[in-house]
């Protein structure tokens, strides 16, 4: 646990770094296709 | 034709099942030889399947005499990293949580290579499920490189990066969520393909994401990664990433040279702090290869390898702690402990930050897509450095460095190592990556062969001792040896290397 508490700082400001704000169209990749499950 | 069997590649050996001149049998006793006389050093191997190998090669030999070829893996001795399920052989992921677990079904993967005629030599090591490594605290060591032991191999996949690289098989099957094929193939000294998401079938395989793991070959050669990925690739509808696209002749493209290729040289990522001095000018030298082959470089500039790994490690921190979670509660005590230190920053991590990451991710994959308008494909270094020291109290830089192979990760395009040179005052390998666009495996293969036809840091290889795996720190050549028409059908131990 202690080596985790070590560690957790430089996943934290990993985290801030991510930028944010995109517009509504931009969305995730690997978003949802209905249509893959119709093929398979 | 070289007939020194370890350093044999897999369109060597189907040449010389064609003329006679060897046989599965012989090749496979060979290399079981050799593992048994080397890797007690390397640990490459987690399981060696003697018997089941033994047993694929008489098959193998028995439909070669009579003339059924079924392919170009048809007689050829193979790894699998053990996160490949294998029914009826232990797959342990190299984790206690996970060390008597033997599946009833074949990963995809192993079945198309089982219908090729693959002969199975063993489950090789990993970093623990793919990605706490190197530890010293799971139920076996961590790999060693073959080029110098006290060295690493890499990860995650190190079994088969030492394994191809010591001549102890022609090819392996890796997996790559961040660089865990590249990484092992730079480090070693061979080549390795992380191809298109989608393009090989991830089921039956032990994921590290739900996102980014990719399925590929480790080889001595870009004509033997088209070859074996010729056997792997293809639709599977069982898993839900497959792309349903056609799969192309690999080794038909590979022979279409560079003239008049536009290739992107990718500046600032193998360059600057934290880069081996070496580096610089191993890729200018390969760059210039490919120049003075006929293809025209431009410098293109893409975002820094510190968006990309940020990126990358926040979407595959959540996945990973989302596969783990239920073992990270009741059996904490089992994980190694780099392994538990990197699953347990996923559950921190909130929803929108992930959902920020994968919007970013969307981004980041448009940017590639825009330099692919462009460019036949992207030039870059496959490693900044050379491999580590084995050394138990590094501090795990798994978050703080940048990594070069991450980018490619995000987009799912493919990637593909292969060696430009070594260190100079190491010896050790030295690797540039090609990157092309989605299911342009072809492309970046057909660079890279024109490469590998130009040059010979393909054909280098490591000199292991019977005493101890320690290697050369200068690069040697095993010698061909001259050989008659076979023992072989009749299946004769034959020694290995002239150095062994």
């Amino acid at each position: 646990m202690q080596q985790f508490i070590a560690a957790w700082p430089e996943y934290e400001a990993m985290v801030r770094r991510l930028p944010r704000g995109r517009a509504y169209a931009e969305e995730p990749a690997h978003s949802f296709r209905s249509t893959r499950f119709a093929e398979g | 034709m070289p007939m020194d069997i370890p350093f044999l590649t897999i369109a060597e050996l189907g040449r010389a099942y064609d003329q006679r001149e060897l046989s599965p049998v012989e090749v496979t006793r060979a290399l079981l030889d050799r593992i048994a006389a080397h890797d007690g050093k390397l640990h490459s191997f987690i399981r060696v399947t003697e018997d089941i190998a033994l047993a694929e090669a008489k098959t193998a030999e028995a439909e070669l005499m009579a003339g059924r070829r079924r392919g170009p893996m048809h007689g050829i001795p193979y790894g699998l990293k053990d996160i490949v399920e294998t029914a009826g052989i232990a797959t342990t992921g190299q984790s206690k949580l996970r060390q008597d677990h033997v599946p009833t079904e074949d990963a995809e993967v192993v079945r198309r290579l089982k219908a090729g005629g693959g002969i199975l030599l063993g489950k090789l090591a990993t970093w623990e499920f793919a990605l706490g490594g190197p530890s010293w605290d799971l139920p076996w060591p961590p790999a060693r490189n073959p080029w110098d032991r006290d060295r690493l191999p890499g990860g995650s996949s190190s079994g088969p990066g030492a394994a191809v690289a010591a001549g102890f098989m022609p090819a392996a099957i890796g997996t790559d969520t961040g660089g865990s094929i590249r990484g092992p193939a730079a480090f070693c000294g061979i080549a390795g393909l992380k191809p298109t998401y989608g393009r090989v079938s991830r089921r039956g395989v032990f994921p590290n994401t739900f996102t980014m793991d990719h399925i590929g070959p480790m080889t001595r050669s870009a004509e033997d990664i088209a070859l074996m990925l010729q056997v792997i690739a293809g639709f599977d509808p069982a898993d839900l990433g497959s792309e349903d696209c056609p799969v192309p002749d690999y080794r038909a493209a590979l022979d279409g040279g560079v003239k008049g290729l536009r290739l992107g040289l990718i500046e600032g990522w193998h360059e600057g702090a934290g880069a081996h001095p070496d580096l610089g000018p191993a890729i200018a030298e390969a760059v210039a290869v490919l120049e003075r082959l006929g293809a025209t470089i431009e410098p293109v500039k893409l975002s820094s390898l510190r968006d990309y790994t940020d990126c990358k490690t926040t979407i595959s921190s959540v996945e990973l702690y989302s596969i783990h979670e239920r073992d990270l509660r009741t059996r904490p005590q089992d994980f190694g402990r780099i392994l538990r230190n990197r699953v347990l920053p996923g559950a921190l991590i909130r929803g929108e930050d992930y959902l920020a990451a994968l919007r970013w991710r969307t981004a980041l994959a448009q940017e590639q897509a825009a330099a692919f308008r462009r460019f036949d494909a992207l030039l870059t270094a496959a490693a900044r450095t050379i491999a580590d020291k084995a050394d138990p109290g590094q501090p795990d830089r798994h978050v703080s460095t940048p990594s070069i192979t991450m980018p490619f990760s995000i987009s799912g395009v493919p990637a593909l190592a292969i060696p430009c040179g070594f260190s100079r005052a190491e010896g050790m390998p030295l690797s540039l990556q090609i990157a092309a666009a989605p299911m342009q495996e072809a492309m970046a293969l057909r660079i890279a062969h024109a490469f590998q036809q130009a040059t010979d840091r393909h054909r280098r290889h490591p000199v292991l001792t019977k005493e101890s795996s320690l290697c050369a720190t200068t690069s040697a050549i095993c010698r061909p040896r001259p050989r008659t028409k076979s023992a072989l059908w009749s299946s004769a131990p034959v020694s290995t290397c002239p150095k062994s």
